[in-house]
């Protein structure tokens, strides 16, 4: 959400407002070093008998490079370069404009200090009143000042410190001993905070985070974002919860010449939830290195103290629900045509109804190669390699080697093309002795020559369609595929299953994901897509794709709990999306078996746009065996002020709503008011969790609140677009 | 400055067409130039009046007609204006059309203005205009 | 009805020298993008002159639950890409306006045999990287042709 565009006030339009005493001036001019601008004033009179004082009466204005100031009366004494103003006294610069009783300036030292000041930023809605402002070349220093981005007769929000320091360079503002009133009510004092004076930044306060739930009962996070210096900064996160005690979060956030990354973390001593007493918290360090034009080096290593964390500290059902959590680092290489990495991955169970040892090996390390060279426009040579050393805390480990090269032949032109690829995939294993049955082989191979032709043709016509014209194209295809059987379950089981599957999965060489099982295969994919794209954009209007593989010889690898397959051919596949105007979008998908004669998966995902900002997403899905939900979400703008937010998604096939949403937002020109209330399912014993949050969003100082746009992102497809 | 009008006042000029009599104008034409204590005049034509024989107003132009005097505080002024309207006996000067008064504390510019020699206040002309004055950074050399 | 067979790209006499800028150095989207335009027939951009700019402006790609059961467990996840791009001729005139790409996949998850997630999970985004390289270019003919 924007901040508001400078002292944009439509929302609640007020004549107390300061206006712009003076067209801005060109930054350009206010450049120069103050010290060697000359000063000019004018005025109605002005009386040069004083011994070294000049005395300027009557609708006085005072200049300087960006300055200006207009008073009644200016006595200017030449010795000193210092002025004093008498009656009401109006300045502006580049940056900022007010009003004040008094005023008194230095030339030289390029500082003027008002008392009883009214003031407003030129950039963005902030203002406020002040004491006493000193004005020292781009800084400016209130004593007992306010801030805030209400127009000055309706104070919805007002920060009123001791101290607020503005630096016009930065357009920072920082306060002291800052106390936040809400409608006149103080709620929250602040040793520090620091807020952007014009929209260049997106960072600024970060406010509480107010919420109650069934879990913590009442929840309090207040964080305190810390500037440190240019190049790093940090966020301190106490949260206090009532039934958990305090927990303290941290996030540094680094950046240097060739290096980049962020450290978070929390921490919570001895939780005073019964069955939890012990310490809780989970720390990530995300951190990028660049090597050069072709290589980096990158870590993203997390970890969590127990199984409960997610479920009991996150907020949304997308983010209770993590399972695993990897750690990935590494040395990534990318080259036109090449790619290599080698990298070391492991993953920690973060839920509790996943079994210790059921977690993925660990890969330490893993090294990938991936090079591909054009011969000829028509021949290609390439390779993909793989080693990886397997490790598991109760598993035995073992190492695999992967190799891949491959012919490809891409004949074709503008209409058509016609690739056959000859690969020979050569896999080698070498495993610890806890994997074996008594006399297998310790060191299997496996090897196989893959065959795969890949051809299609495109098809178009353009036709006219209301005032433009739209291109219809057809794209039939045809993949045929020939992979030998080789017997392969006594092969270990390190990262491969079944994949998904789906569209793709017409087209791929393997129905398996990871090297432990290459599927054999004598079948042909045939398949036809169909779109329309506007000739004036681009854009794709309309896509419907249908296809489906024929077995010539039904496959014969498997693994244990693989779902079965039909002799004669996988299910069909049909896909189509389609999109109105920039308002609407509709996607359809549906997998029908012939052969079971039944669906296996559709799935139907409309969204809808109206008004300023309206948003409405309604979804069904149906996966055989595993799930029958619907998911509506809408965001309704009722006027320019309320807007009313929601989600349901309910599971048909247990009848049962899995999360659901509700929201009112109230909006005025500086303060944005969001109460929330979700419920959604909790892991084990199927019970719920009901959370009540408030969000507080000061329109101008950064967005402040609970981070709305992702916990409605998560709940509410697209809400922050 | 004060003391410049009991000062010796001499006056010469390329042609001058005097009329005698008390309260006769006289007028001189062509490189004018008064000069009177530190009071320094020149301009192209003036006009002298005279009222019960002491000189009552001078009316100068030029383009522009210029004056200069050093004010009691040691401060030189140089004054420049196409018209200079000086009424001894108010001691009030009112320069128009372009007008520059120079002094080390500043340059004063505007259209009309009224200088009180007694008070040293500088009215503006009250033709809307105002006047200014440009105040040079210590630092800085005059421009 | 009215089909007939794809007229050749217009992608080379229309553009000229086309250069492929990635805000992230390290984006294989850009690499993608090169080798594909080069084989479509647009030549190369050659250092220090003029050349048409396909600029992607902004890529992300995420992975979130999609569906999830009674005991909130996810059932399916969804890797999103999303890519947005124009084009630019040697000129600066804008060829092909700002716009988004989103691509999706669904693939499922069962949190008690969960080993060969990350695979699928790596295949996917290799896939749904192939396909946006192929929605751009089509895009590219698309506007080209018509102009």
């Amino acid at each position: 959400q924007d901040p508001a565009p400078a002292a944009d006030w439509a929302l609640c339009p007020s004549p107390e407002g300061l206006p712009l005493f003076q067209p801005l001036a060109d930054p350009a001019t206010s450049a120069a070093d103050p010290a060697t601008l000359a000063t000019d004033i004018s005025a109605e009179n002005l009386d040069v008998s004083g011994r070294e004082t000049t005395v300027f009466e009557g609708d006085v204005e005072l200049r300087r490079g960006g300055q200006w100031l207009g008073t009644d009366k200016l006595t200017y004494s030449h010795e000193s370069e210092r002025f004093v103003t008498e009656g009401q006294v109006r300045f502006q610069d580049d940056g900022i404009r007010f009003t004040a009783d008094q005023a008194a300036g230095d030339q030289k030292a390029d500082t003027i200090v008002l008392d009883g000041v009214q003031y407003q930023f030129n950039q963005n809605a902030g203002n406020g009143r002040a004491d006493r402002i000193t004005m020292r070349g781009d800084l400016g220093e209130m004593a007992g000042g306010t801030y805030s981005t209400c127009p000055p007769g309706q104070r919805q929000w007002e920060f009123s410190a001791s101290r607020i320091d503005v630096d016009q360079e930065e357009a920072m503002g920082t306060a002291r001993n800052a106390t936040l009133r809400l409608g006149g009510v103080p709620v929250l004092w602040l040793p520090y905070i620091r807020f952007p004076t014009d929209d260049r930044r997106r960072t600024g306060l970060l406010s509480p985070k107010i919420g109650f739930d069934d879990r913590n009962g009442f929840d309090y996070e207040q964080p305190v974002y810390l500037n440190l210096a240019p190049n790093y900064d940090a966020t301190l996160t106490p949260r206090w919860m009532a039934r958990r005690g305090l927990m303290l979060g941290a996030q540094f956030r680094y950046l240097t010449a060739r290096s980049r990354g962020e450290i978070e973390g929390t921490w919570l001593g001895n939780d005073d939830e019964p069955g939890r007493g012990y310490d809780r918290g989970v720390a990530s360090l995300r951190h990028t290195t660049s090597l050069g034009p072709n290589w980096y080096a990158s870590a993203d290593l997390n970890h969590v103290s127990d199984v409960f964390y997610f479920d009991d500290f996150n907020d949304s059902l997308a983010s209770t629900s993590i399972t695993l959590l990897p750690s990935t680092a590494g040395l990534y290489g990318r080259g036109y045509g090449w790619t290599a990495s080698l990298s070391a991955q492991r993953w920690q169970i973060a839920n509790p109804l996943v079994l210790p040892g059921t977690e993925p090996y660990r890969r330490l390390p893993a090294a990938d190669l991936r090079w591909n060279k054009a011969l000829l426009p028509w021949m290609e040579f390439g390779l993909q390699a793989e080693a990886v050393r397997f490790d598991h805390e109760t598993l035995a480990g073992g190492t695999r080697v992967d190799l891949r090269p491959t012919l490809r032949l891409p004949f074709g032109g503008a209409a058509w093309y016609a690739t056959p690829e000859f690969s020979w995939r050569y896999t080698s294993w070498s495993l610890d002795g806890g994997l074996l049955a008594p006399g297998a082989d310790r060191s299997p191979t496996r090897s196989l020559p893959i065959t795969r032709f890949d051809a299609g043709a495109f098809f178009e016509r353009e036709f006219a369609w209301g005032d433009g014209r739209l291109l219809q194209t057809l794209e039939p295809r045809l993949v045929y595929l020939n992979v030998p059987y080789r017997e392969q379950d006594d092969l270990p089981l390190f990262d491969t299953q079944p994949l998904t599957f789906s569209w793709p999965g017409l087209f791929r060489d393997n129905r398996f994901g990871g090297a432990d099982r290459q599927a054999d295969a004598d079948q042909v994919t045939l398949a036809v897509t169909s779109r329309v794209l506007d000739t004036a954009d681009g854009r794709e209007r309309l896509s419907a794709s249908l296809g489906r593989i024929h077995y010539f010889d039904p496959p014969r690898v498997t693994v244990p709990g693989a779902p079965p397959l039909s002799d004669d051919g996988s299910a069909w596949v049909a896909e189509a999306s389609l999109t109105l105007g920039q308002r609407w979008t509709l996607g359809l998908a549906q997998q029908w078996d012939p052969d079971r004669e039944r669906t296996n998966l559709s799935a139907v995902r409309s969204q809808w746009r109206f008004g300023d900002g309206g948003l409405v997403n309604a979804a069904y899905r149906y996966r055989a065996d595993v799930l029958e939900q619907g998911d509506l979400s809408f965001v309704v703008p009722v006027n320019d002020r309320w807007r009313l937010l929601g989600r349901w998604n309910y599971s048909l096939r247990d009848r049962e709503t899995l999360e659901s949403l509700a929201g009112v937002e109230w909006k005025s020109c500086c303060l944005a008011v969001r109460v929330l209330a979700r419920e959604y399912i909790r892991e084990f014993g199927g019970d719920r969790n009901l959370g009540i949050y408030l969000e507080l969003e000061l329109n101008g100082v950064g967005s402040l609140g609970r981070d709305t746009a992702r916990l409605l992102d998560d709940a509410i497809l697209d809400y922050s677009r | 400055r004060s003391t410049d009008r009991s000062q010796p006042m001499d006056i010469d000029a390329d042609s001058t067409d005097a009329l005698l009599g008390d309260d006769a104008v006289t007028t001189m034409n062509g490189n004018v130039r008064i000069r009177q204590g530190t009071l320094e005049v020149d301009a192209d034509r003036a006009e002298i009046h005279r009222a019960g024989g002491d000189i009552s107003q001078i009316v100068l132009t030029g383009a522009p007609a210029r004056l200069r005097q050093v004010s009691d505080t040691g401060e030189p002024m140089d004054a420049r204006a196409q018209r200079v309207v000086y009424d001894r006996t108010s001691e009030i000067m009112v320069l128009t059309g372009a007008v520059l008064i120079e002094q080390p504390r500043g340059s004063v510019r505007g259209e009309t203005l009224k200088y009180n020699l007694d008070t040293g206040r500088i009215e503006g002309g009250g033709d809307g205009q105002g006047i200014s004055m440009r105040i040079l950074p210590k630092t800085a050399p005059a421009n | 009805c009215g089909f007939r067979p794809r007229a050749s790209l217009a992608l080379a006499d229309e553009l000229g020298p086309v250069k492929v800028s990635t805000s992230d150095p390290y984006s294989p989207l850009g690499q993608g993008l090169s080798v594909a335009l080069t084989r479509a027939g647009a030549a190369p951009a050659v250092e220090g002159q003029p050349s048409a700019q396909l600029r992607v402006l902004s890529e992300s790609l995420g992975t979130r639950p999609l569906a999830l059961d009674r005991l909130a467990q996810v059932r399916e996840y969804e890797t999103t890409y999303r890519v947005r791009f124009d084009l630019v001729g040697a000129d600066g005139a804008v060829r092909v306006p700002a716009q988004d790409v989103e691509l999706s996949r669904e693939y499922t998850y069962d949190s008690v045999a969960s080993a060969g997630s990350p695979a699928e999970q790596a295949l996917i985004q290799d896939e749904l990287r192939r396909e946006m390289q192929a929605a751009i270019l089509r895009r590219l003919d698309a506007v080209l042709r018509a102009d």
